[in-house]
C-alpha cells in the first residue's frame, strides 16, 4: 500500500513537472530552437531538399502553435498572437509549396516568415 | 568501334563543358563550385565575378564607431527627454524590455548639447559634430536602427557578421566572395584602426574574419603610422628575379601540400598571400603613401591637427584604397589616448563624447567632401554605425548605458537617398518606433547596392546553405534612389 502511494506520488510529481515545463516552455532556449529549425528549413528550401524542408516546416508549425498558446496565456499580447498565427500559416505554406516542388514560392514564404519573426522581435524580444 | 570513338569524343566534349561550367559558375556570386576547395585548383577565388544585378555602388567605407556613441547626443534630438530630465523611466516606454543591461536604470538624462538644423533637409545635429553637419544633405539617417545583444562583443559580432557568436564571415568577406577583387595587387578587404583600444574597441579579429568562408576572403589589417604594411621593401641584396624564383619554389611546394590536403583553405590563403605580398611591393606603397596628397586635402581630413591626425590619416588612406579598387575598407575608431576606452561612455559622457566626436567629426566631413569632389561618392557607400546606441536614462550620474533597442546609423553615397531620414525612435529615444532597420537589413541593403542579392549569395557549410544575412535580412527599399 505504501509502495503504491509512493509510486502514485512520484507519477503525479512527474506529470506536474511536465505540465509546468510545457506551460512555461516559451523561453530563450525555446526561441533558439525555433530559429535554428527555421534556418534549417530555409537552407533546405535553397538546396531543394524537400524531405528536410518539409520536416522542419512541420516542426515549425508545432513550435509556433506553442508560441500562440504562450501569448494567449500571457494576455495583452494581441500582436504576439497575430504574428505567431501568421508564422503557422507561413510554415504551412512552406509544407504545401515544397510538396508541389515549388521551391521558389517556398523561398518567398520563408522570407516572409523571417520578416514576421523580426516584427515580433521588435515588440517582444527583450534584449 | 564507331560507337567507342563517339563515346570518347562525347567524353572529351562533356569534360570540356564541365570545366567550362566550373569556370562559368565561378563568375556567378554564390555559384556553389567556387566554394569548393577542388574548384580552387581551376579558379582564382578572388577573380572578379559578375553581380546578380546592376550595381549602384562599387565600394564601401565602413565607419565603425567602436564602443557605441550616444546618438541622442549627436543626431537624434529629443525635446521630450529634456522635459523629462531627472524623472524615472516611465513604464510605458520600457514595456517588454529588459532594461538593466550593464548597470542599473538611472533617471532620464537629457543631453547637454545645443542643437541646430542643417541643409535643405533640415536634419538635426548637435554641437559635437559641426563639420559633419555641413554635409547634412549628403546623408541618409537610419533613425530606427536596432540590434540585439547588449554586450559589445555580441552586438559587434552581429553588426559585422550577422551572428551572435564567432565563426561567421564579416560583411567585407561576403562581398569579396561575391564579387572577387577589383585590383589583384591589393587586398579587397582592408581594416584600418586607430588609437589605443582598437583591439578591444573593434572587438578583435573576429569582426573582420572570413568565418566559414575560405580564409582567402578575410580582412587584411593595416598598421597605424607611416608604414602601415611591414616589410614591403625587398631585402637588400636580393634581386627581383631571385625573389620571384624563391616564391615560385615555395608556391610549387605549397601546391603539392595543398593537393594532399584539399580541405585546408588556410594553405590556399597563404599561397595567395605570398603572391599578393609580392605584387603589393609595387602597388601598396603608392596606395598608402600620403606624401603626394596636397596640403589642402590633408587639412580637409584634419591631418594638421593632433586630435584628428590619426583618424584622418586612416580616412584619407581609405579614400586612396577605394580609388584603387579595394572593395571594403573597415575603419575602426579607437581612443586617441589612455584616458578613454573608446565611445563607451558609462560615465563622464561630456569628456568622452567631446574627445571622440572631435576625433571623427572633421575627418568624416573631409571624407564626404573629398569623395564628392572626386566624383567617388556616387558609387561609394559611406556607412557610419556602431554595435548599438546608448540609453536615454543615465548611469553613474553622468554616463549612459548600452541601448540595442533604438539608435541612429547613417549611410551616404552609393545610390542611397541623400538628405533623407528614415525611421525614428520613440519620444525619449529608447527604442526604434518606426522605419525599423535591423543590422541584417543594413547588410542586405548594402549588398543590394553592390549588385548582390543577399538571398542568393550563399555558401554551403556543414551541410547548410548559409546566407550573409541569415534568414532575417530585408533590403530597405525606402532609402534607395
Amino acid at each position: 500500500m505504501y509502495k503504491k502511494r509512493l509510486l502514485h506520488l512520484a507519477l503525479s510529481s512527474l506529470l506536474a513537472t511536465t505540465a509546468i515545463t510545457a506551460s512555461g516552455a516559451v523561453d530563450e532556449d525555446f526561441m533558439r530552437t525555433v530559429e535554428d529549425t527555421f534556418k534549417s528549413a530555409d537552407s533546405a528550401i535553397g538546396l531543394k531538399d524537400a524531405k528536410t524542408a518539409t520536416a522542419d516546416a512541420k516542426e515549425l508549425e508545432k513550435l509556433f502553435k506553442e508560441v500562440v498558446d504562450h501569448y494567449v496565456k500571457k494576455g495583452d499580447a494581441e500582436e504576439g498572437v497575430k504574428l505567431s498565427q501568421k508564422s503557422i500559416d507561413l510554415s504551412s505554406k512552406i509544407v504545401t509549396t515544397v510538396a508541389a516542388k515549388d521551391f521558389d514560392s517556398a523561398a518567398v514564404a520563408s522570407a516572409e516568415l523571417g520578416r514576421t519573426c523580426k516584427s515580433c522581435h521588435n515588440v517582444y524580444k527583450q534584449d | 568501334m564507331t560507337i567507342d570513338q563517339n563515346a570518347r569524343r562525347r567524353f572529351l566534349v562533356n569534360a570540356g563543358y564541365g570545366i567550362g561550367a566550373y569556370a562559368f559558375s565561378g563568375l556567378l556570386p554564390g555559384g556553389g563550385f567556387i566554394s569548393s576547395v577542388q574548384a580552387a585548383e581551376y579558379l582564382d577565388p578572388l577573380a572578379p565575378k559578375q553581380p546578380h544585378h546592376t550595381p549602384k555602388a562599387k565600394a564601401v567605407i565602413w565607419l565603425h564607431m567602436a564602443g557605441a556613441p550616444s546618438t541622442l547626443d549627436l543626431f537624434d534630438y529629443k525635446p521630450e527627454l529634456v522635459k523629462l530630465h531627472g524623472q524615472p523611466l516611465p513604464d510605458s516606454f520600457s514595456k517588454n524590455l529588459k532594461t538593466a543591461t550593464d548597470g542599473g536604470v538611472g533617471a532620464l538624462y537629457a543631453t547637454k548639447r545645443t542643437w541646430k538644423q542643417y541643409g535643405e533637409s533640415g536634419a538635426w545635429f548637435s554641437d559635437l559634430v559641426p563639420n559633419l553637419a555641413q554635409h547634412a544633405d549628403k546623408i541618409c539617417f537610419l533613425k530606427g536602427s536596432k540590434t540585439e545583444g547588449s554586450t559589445h562583443v555580441i552586438a559587434s559580432l552581429k553588426l559585422h557578421t550577422s551572428g551572435l557568436v564567432p565563426g561567421r564571415p564579416a560583411l567585407g568577406s561576403w562581398i569579396q566572395y561575391g564579387l572577387g577583387t577589383n585590383n589583384p595587387d591589393l587586398p579587397a578587404f582592408v581594416v584600418l584602426a586607430n588609437g589605443k583600444s582598437t583591439g578591444g574597441g573593434g572587438r578583435g579579429q573576429v569582426i573582420w574574419s572570413s568565418g566559414f568562408l575560405p580564409a582567402v576572403y578575410q580582412g587584411t589589417a593595416f598598421r597605424q603610422g607611416d608604414s602601415p604594411i611591414l616589410h614591403l621593401d625587398r631585402p637588400a641584396g636580393v634581386s627581383d628575379v631571385e625573389q620571384r624564383n624563391t616564391l615560385e619554389l615555395l608556391k610549387t611546394l605549397n601546391q603539392r601540400t595543398a593537393a594532399r590536403y584539399p580541405a585546408d583553405t588556410e594553405l590556399e590563403a597563404r599561397l595567395r598571400s605570398y603572391d599578393l605580398a609580392y605584387r603589393m611591393q609595387k602597388s601598396a606603397p603608392e596606395a598608402v603613401d600620403l606624401s603626394k596628397e596636397t596640403d589642402a586635402t590633408k587639412k580637409l581630413y584634419g591631418l594638421d591637427d593632433k586630435s584628428t591626425v590619426e583618424y584622418g590619416t586612416n580616412l584619407l588612406r581609405a579614400r586612396r584604397l577605394i580609388e584603387k579598387g579595394v572593395r571594403f575598407v573597415h575603419v575602426i575608431s579607437g581612443s586617441p589616448d589612455d584616458s578613454l576606452p573608446d565611445w563607451d561612455a558609462h560615465n563622464n559622457i561630456e569628456k568622452n563624447h567631446g574627445t571622440m566626436a572631435k576625433l571623427v567629426d572633421k575627418p568624416i566631413a573631409g571624407l564626404l567632401a573629398d569623395l564628392e569632389a572626386r566624383g567617388l561618392l556616387k558609387d561609394t557607400l559611406v556607412v557610419w554605425t556602431s554595435e548599438f546606441g546608448r540609453t536615454p536614462y543615465g548611469q553613474t550620474g553622468d554616463g549612459r548605458d548600452h541601448n540595442p533597442w533604438g539608435f541612429t546609423s547613417w549611410v551616404a553615397g552609393g545610390g542611397i537617398k541623400a538628405g533623407y531620414t528614415h525611421g525614428a525612435t520613440d519620444e525619449i529615444g529608447l527604442r526604434a518606433a518606426s522605419g525599423i532597420v535591423d543590422t541584417y537589413d543594413l547588410q542586405a541593403t548594402l549588398l543590394h547596392q553592390l549588385g548582390l542579392d543577399h538571398r542568393k549569395l550563399t555558401f554551403q557549410y556543414q551541410g547548410r546553405q548559409e546566407k550573409a544575412t541569415t534568414v532575417f535580412g530585408d533590403v530597405v527599399q525606402e532609402i534607395i534612389t
